[in-house]
């Protein structure tokens, strides 16, 4: 009997491991098709809030750059030729994209020295992230960038030196930070396959110098964007109500990863990166996906030290894993309930549809900052302030929403020439209702226009 | 342990909850505080769960806490009446700290002597003989040293009961985990060597700790971000939950004798003796320190746990001493520096220690008579003037709405609420104050004699007989508003 059970036992521990070692050997697919249900379940969500399909500032902005093409961003004739063909197109381009950034970034893993159980985990972790979930309905330059990245370090091992040398030069039409980021990897992959002074000088030539010309005479910026409000702290962790960001489990295993391979020399690489990067989203959150491939790699080191170890205490570690899991899935469950409220909604759209068919040309919208490339795009009007031009109009606009007194706001509305303030529903609910901008429109300078839901558009005399 | 050292203790749990039941029953009242926690037993009681939704605090609101406490008092108190419950069980729980000092002291100084001593001055530290309040301090403070205590002595399932039970307590686990963390931070610069299971119940502890703090509070950390750490007390009175440090007020709250000891042995431990027992310890005192210079965690809090470490520590400071005197000529003297060493501490200590428990800020008789007025005489939806403080008073005892109290989390606006709380104690003008009496629907005014002593006021500033009526007058005074600036 005892025998026939412990028969019983090695046969289902067999059956396990075979499952495993299937999933490890075609993680690709599953990895693929967890992408595309969790991309599914982000677009109930979104629909089910009421948001369009199409969500984040920055989405907004390339479209507005699509619209508006000149010889300056000529770079966007694609997305303008995308823009023409039903929207359907348009909306299933996040969805591709995303699929792309997956299957171009799980290529390019193929060539780093890393086992199958830790790729399979990294996967796992980037497609329920929600910094992924997020960036999968928005159009991404950071995903592009990085599938450019990957794209372009794949030709090349493979030997397709045009294809790889158009993936890189490509990179120099998204930003400056883009292009020094591309050349520091660069510089790490040759100096591994010990070619430096072979190529480094080449690429740094021809990369370097498209990239200048770039921001010179195209007026590329340092780093596009950010497009979201959040402190850049609170923006890293969307357990703290941020737009997007990383499970606060995924940062202490991250915390766990990058002390655990301080010991190693050979990871040096990656902590150079990591701080390179950690840096510079501080001062721009924008690169946070970025930011976010480099965390992910150590909280995968973290999970698989804490689980590969044996521990004194046989018991606590299985909870401790559970625990993990547990704290993951509800960082990205809590998540996916939220990504629905993030905007636009169909009322915002409605308000600014109306705004274009009503106001003037010429007139200057307010509202907060973040909301400028909607204001432009649906609007088709100037937003008085955007997040990530100017800094100053940024300044006055947020002391113009957290003004006590009509005193106080009046002077900068006027010196800003704001004709109308679009709330839509989402700053509504940001703002306090009993001071600052919401509680001052009860003056009689302020004239509610029209309202859709609750995003509402008010003028001012 | 031996048998004298079991009498020892024993005696001084008895004898400390002695002096602090017949404190707590001499003052008649709770703390303030208290009447939150009083008022979720009962409703524990009642109906199984805790009240999640106040309708009487700030007018309506939704509360968030940890609610063990409040279950081990509610089930304690179906034998006995909540009433004394109240009083003798938090005393009960910060007397348990006796015991388990004395085990920690004994643990880093091998020293009978100086743990028993330690174990004495733990039980009459001042900041920690608040014989009145019914709060979930008393039932963390004793689990949280447990679970210190488990650590050190590799009991691993008493290490796992008592910090799950302290999780469960109070958000205040924090110092925990951030003391583990300072504690793994000393020992890679003193290159001293971790064991295996120490890491494995610090990372099983952070991920608990992290877990159950994200289930819990959910909604207020997606609201209030990073701003949770800070409970969203407005700016104007976080300096009174996060006061700057006056270094008399914690020689007083905590000792002089064992502030000068503590001090005297962290210097020793890190960098003379490198004792790596008393690491762990020193590493609580870092974090308890830093956090409280942070304003993470309440001055009070932060001065407990300090005091209680810096008693523990004493016996390693004994335990040194005693050493050192064997190497000279007075080596036959150690029963005679013990006894100096008590003679020396107890009236440092347990004057303080009674002197802070007189001044327990409770309400008085008179007070509580004038709330119960309210509930009686007062229409049920009527919302009522009364200081932040007596906020939970009035809930509990008025059963009426309030302006403000002491649980800030997730209220929005609190710093615009207690601007008007403040104008409407402090203000000349009747408009004024109509206005804020209009906007929170206020239609009764209290003047407690500790509103009169807060505000230094003997009468609010704007009455005329037009707009308010007394309707009761004793050492509190009620006003009714009979005015509104509103259009009818």
């Amino acid at each position: 009997m005892k025998k026939q059970q412990i028969k019983n036992t090695k046969k289902a521990e067999f059956e396990i491991k075979d499952i495993f070692q299937h999933i490890l050997k075609h993680q690709l697919w599953y990895i693929l098709t967890l992408t595309i249900i969790l991309l599914g379940i982000t677009l109930g969500m979104t629909s089910q809030g009421d948001s369009v399909t199409l969500i984040g500032s920055e989405t907004y902005y390339h479209l507005n750059e699509a619209k508006n093409l000149g010889w300056r961003n000529f770079q966007y004739a694609p997305l303008s030729i995308v823009l023409l063909l039903p929207d359907i197109v348009l909306q299933s381009l996040p969805f591709l994209l995303s699929i792309i950034f997956v299957t171009a970034l799980y290529f390019a893993s193929l060539y780093i020295s890393i086992t199958d159980k830790f790729r399979y985990l990294f996967f796992l972790f980037l497609v329920t992230s929600p910094v992924f979930l997020f960036r999968a309905n928005t159009l991404s330059s950071q995903m592009f960038l990085i599938i450019l990245i990957c794209t372009g370090f794949v030709f090349m091992k493979k030997g397709y030196q045009r294809l790889s040398l158009t993936s890189f030069i490509l990179v120099t039409f998204i930003d400056t930070f883009s292009t020094i980021l591309l050349l520091g990897l660069l510089y790490l992959y040759l100096h591994s396959k010990k070619k430096i002074q072979e190529y480094m000088k080449f690429y740094g030539v021809l990369l370097g110098g498209i990239a200048i010309i770039q921001a010179v005479i195209f007026r590329r910026p340092f780093i596009l964007g950010p497009f979201q409000q959040d402190p850049s702290l609170l923006r890293l962790f969307s357990d703290l109500g941020s737009v997007s960001g990383l499970s606060v489990f995924i940062i202490l295993l991250a915390a766990v990863g990058i002390s655990v391979l301080w010991k190693k020399k050979a990871e040096l690489e990656q902590y150079l990166l990591l701080v390179l990067l950690t840096l510079t989203y501080i001062l721009n959150q924008a690169i946070l996906l970025t930011l976010t491939i480099i965390l992910l790699y150590f909280a995968t080191a973290g999970l698989l030290k804490i689980s590969e170890r044996p521990w004194e205490i046989k018991n606590l570690k299985a909870f401790t894993i559970f625990l993990l899991v547990l704290g993951i899935l509800f960082s990205a469950t809590t998540y996916l309930e939220r990504i629905g409220n993030v905007g636009p909604t169909v009322e915002d759209i409605k308000v600014l549809n109306w705004i274009k068919d009503n106001t003037p040309q010429d007139a200057i919208i307010f509202s907060s900052p973040e909301y400028a490339t909607q204001i432009n795009f649906f609007a088709e009007r100037e937003a008085y302030a955007s997040l990530h031009e100017n800094l100053k109009s940024e300044k006055i606009s947020k002391e113009i929403l957290t003004s006590l007194y009509v005193t106080e706001a009046f002077p900068l509305l006027e010196k800003s020439k704001v004709s109308y303030i679009y709330i839509p529903k989402r700053m509504r609910e940001d703002l306090p209702t009993e001071q600052g901008l919401i509680y001052l429109l009860q003056n009689e300078r302020f004239k509610f226009i029209r309202s859709y839901g609750q995003s509402e558009v008010w003028a001012f005399k | 342990m031996k048998n004298k050292s079991i009498i020892w203790i024993t005696l001084i749990v008895i004898v400390t909850l002695a002096i602090r039941l017949y404190l707590a029953f001499t003052i008649p009242e709770l703390t303030h505080e208290s009447y939150f926690h009083i008022k979720q037993v009962e409703h524990i009681q009642e109906t199984g769960f805790p009240l999640f939704y106040d309708a009487l605090s700030y007018g309506g609101r939704e509360l968030r806490f940890l609610p063990l406490f409040h279950y081990i008092v509610a089930a304690i108190s179906m034998i006995l009446p909540l009433g004394i419950v109240a009083k003798v069980l938090p005393n009960i729980f910060l007397v348990l700290i006796v015991p388990i000092v004395y085990l920690m002291g004994l643990k880093i100084s091998k020293n009978e002597t100086g743990a028993i001593i330690a174990a004495f001055i733990a039980a009459f530290l001042p900041i920690t003989f608040m014989t009145n309040s019914f709060t979930t301090t008393s039932l963390f403070l004793p689990l949280i040293f447990l679970t210190i205590y488990a650590f050190m002595e590799k009991k691993t399932n008493l290490y796992l009961i008592s910090f799950l039970l302290a999780t469960l307590t109070s958000s205040a686990t924090f110092l925990l985990i951030i003391g583990f963390g300072i504690y793994l931070l000393l020992s890679l610069l003193e290159a001293k060597k971790i064991q295996k299971y120490e890491i494995e119940l610090i990372l099983f502890s952070l991920f608990f700790y992290t877990w159950s703090q994200f289930i819990f509070f959910k909604e207020v950390l997606i609201k209030e971000g990073f701003s949770f750490i800070w409970q969203n007390i407005p700016p104007q009175i976080v300096a009174e939950y996060f006061p700057t440090f006056s270094i008399i007020q914690v020689l007083v709250l905590i000792s002089v004798i064992p502030f000068l000891a503590g001090i005297f042995t962290v210097y020793l431990a890190l960098f003379q003796l490198k004792n790596q027992k008393s690491f762990l310890l020193i590493s609580f005192a870092i974090s308890t320190t830093l956090l409280a210079w942070l304003k993470v965690i309440p001055f009070f809090l932060s001065l407990a746990f300090f005091g209680i470490i810096l008693a523990t520590i004493f016996a390693s400071f004994y335990s040194q001493t005693v050493g050192f005197l064997q190497k000279t000529k007075f080596i036959n003297k150690q029963r005679v520096i013990a006894l100096i060493f008590l003679i020396v501490l107890i009236p440092s200590i347990t004057i303080p220690a009674v002197n802070n428990a007189f001044n327990q800020e409770v309400p008085t008789a008179e007070e509580i008579s004038a709330f119960q007025w309210i509930a009686k005489n007062t229409p049920p939806d009527a919302g009522v003037l009364a200081t932040l403080e007596e906020g939970n008073l009035l809930t509990y005892y008025g059963q009426r709405r309030n302006i403000m109290d002491s649980q800030f989390a997730l209220i929005d606006n609190a710093e615009l609420r207690f601007q008007d709380l403040n104008s409407l104690y402090s203000t000349s003008f009747e408009t004024r104050a109509l206005h804020s009496l209009d906007e929170h629907k206020i239609t009764y005014l209290m003047l407690t004699p500790f509103a009169q002593k807060k505000y230094d006021l003997k009468q609010f500033k704007y009455l005329t007989s037009e707009c308010f009526e007394q309707v009761y007058r004793n050492e509190t005074i009620i006003y009714k508003a009979k005015c509104t600036l509103e259009k009818q």
